[in-house]
């Protein structure tokens, strides 16, 4: 089973799922294979899922092992002062999407700052 | 004949220069694996996305979207060459193959060489970037394409292109232009059956159409870096060849001018003795 954050909600896939194609939102993907979980953190993207397949077509995902949890938690910081600074609006836009990343990269790993 | 001393001279410096060639080929080497596994792994990403695309033109629902229709105004040409030179015929070639591209089109250039060759050539040049790191990042990627789009969208550009150098292996690159905007010929979808699209047939399109052109000009760019990096070995390789080579042409004068200079000592030695006798 996998389950992903589309932009409409979180959507599970079950083997036998109908063909379908979904934009993904920032957010973190379980991949249940068994008692096995797997985690990964998604930076957007689109879901692909076919008679035999789900394929993710993402511009950057990591694995929970991959995470480095250090440079996260510091892009998390980084992000949360520059929206305490409120500068301009696609700043604004930026640095959310920026906390976005690095929060689901740390709930990926199960790390609570 | 050159006196030994001078070519003994010669000799050092022609060494010390394959010293160096010899090291920048080694950097260049290593660089260009990277490159090279960055080219492959990228390919099945750029080349889904394209497939997704075509499936959803298959669909027959109502497809439209403004970048796929053909757009007024001039055209514009991304074109990717190099950040410094030092690699063989690497840029001139693709610059070559660009002005050929270009003709009397806007022109956005990446890399210091690529906007070196078009101001001298007094073209209009729209936007310029350079790539500092060794590894172009998808965000270059969207930074170039992201003022483009809604240049297109306004109607300030007509089309756009991106002429890039393409890597085949690590001895062949090719200069190619693909066609960017309005977004055509992409790859033959297999017919899978029917899918659903959440939300919708449209919003899915919105959002695939933008990243897929990200994705081709992310792949020009990994493409062009790694021939750039092919082109900088070999250009490396084929110095550092030239350097050994007037090494022994070299090495054999000294030999010989030596040789020279021996016999000729000899020669005053005995005739200074043949006339103390006589």
């Amino acid at each position: 089973m996998v389950i992903v954050q589309t932009v409409d909600g979180e959507m599970g896939v079950l083997p036998g799922h109908i063909p379908l194609v979904a934009p993904l939102d920032i957010g973190p993907m379980r991949i249940k294979i068994g008692d096995d979980e797997r985690r990964a953190a998604i930076n957007g993207g689109f879901i692909e899922v076919t008679a035999s397949q789900v394929i993710v077509l993402s511009e950057s995902a990591e694995m929970a092992g991959e995470i480095d949890i250090a440079r996260a938690e510091s892009a998390r910081q980084r992000a949360l002062a520059r929206l305490e600074k409120k500068q301009a609006d696609i700043d604004f836009v930026r640095a959310q999407a920026a906390l976005q990343r690095a929060l689901i990269r740390l709930k990926v790993v199960g790390y609570e700052g | 004949m050159a006196n030994t001393r001078d070519i003994k001279r010669r000799i050092s410096s022609v060494n010390s220069i394959g010293h160096i060639t010899k090291a920048m080929e080694m950097v260049a080497g290593a660089k260009l694996r990277r490159a090279q596994a960055n080219v492959i792994n990228s390919r099945p990403y750029t080349h889904h996305l394209a497939q997704l695309i075509s499936r959803l033109q298959k669909t027959g629902l109502d497809n439209s979207n403004q970048l796929l229709e053909p757009g007024k105004g001039p055209g514009a040409y991304i074109v990717i060459a190099g950040q410094r030179g030092l690699s063989g015929a690497y840029n001139a070639n693709t610059l070559r193959f660009a002005q050929g591209m270009v003709g009397s089109g806007q022109v956005i250039t990446v890399g210091r060489k690529a906007k070196d060759f078009f101001v001298k050539s007094g073209q209009q040049i729209i936007g310029e970037y350079s790539l500092k790191y060794e590894a172009p990042t998808y965000a270059d990627a969207t930074n170039i394409l992201k003022p483009l789009i809604d240049f297109f969208r306004d109607g300030i550009i007509g089309s756009l292109h991106l002429v890039y150098t393409e890597f085949l292996s690590v001895l062949n690159h090719r200069p190619t232009a693909v066609q960017l905007l309005p977004i055509i010929g992409l790859v033959d979808a297999d017919d899978s059956g029917p899918y659903i699209y959440e939300p919708s047939p449209q919003e899915v399109l919105e959002r695939l159409l933008p990243r897929y052109l990200t994705a081709l000009v992310y792949q020009g760019l990994l493409e062009a870096k790694a021939s750039e990096y092919g082109a900088q070995r070999t250009a490396m390789k084929s110095a550092t060849d030239n350097a050994s080579e007037m090494i022994e042409q070299l090495t054999l004068t000294y030999n010989r001018a030596r040789q020279t200079a021996i016999t000729q000592e000899i020669l005053e030695v005995v005739n200074g003795a043949q006339a103390l006798e006589g």
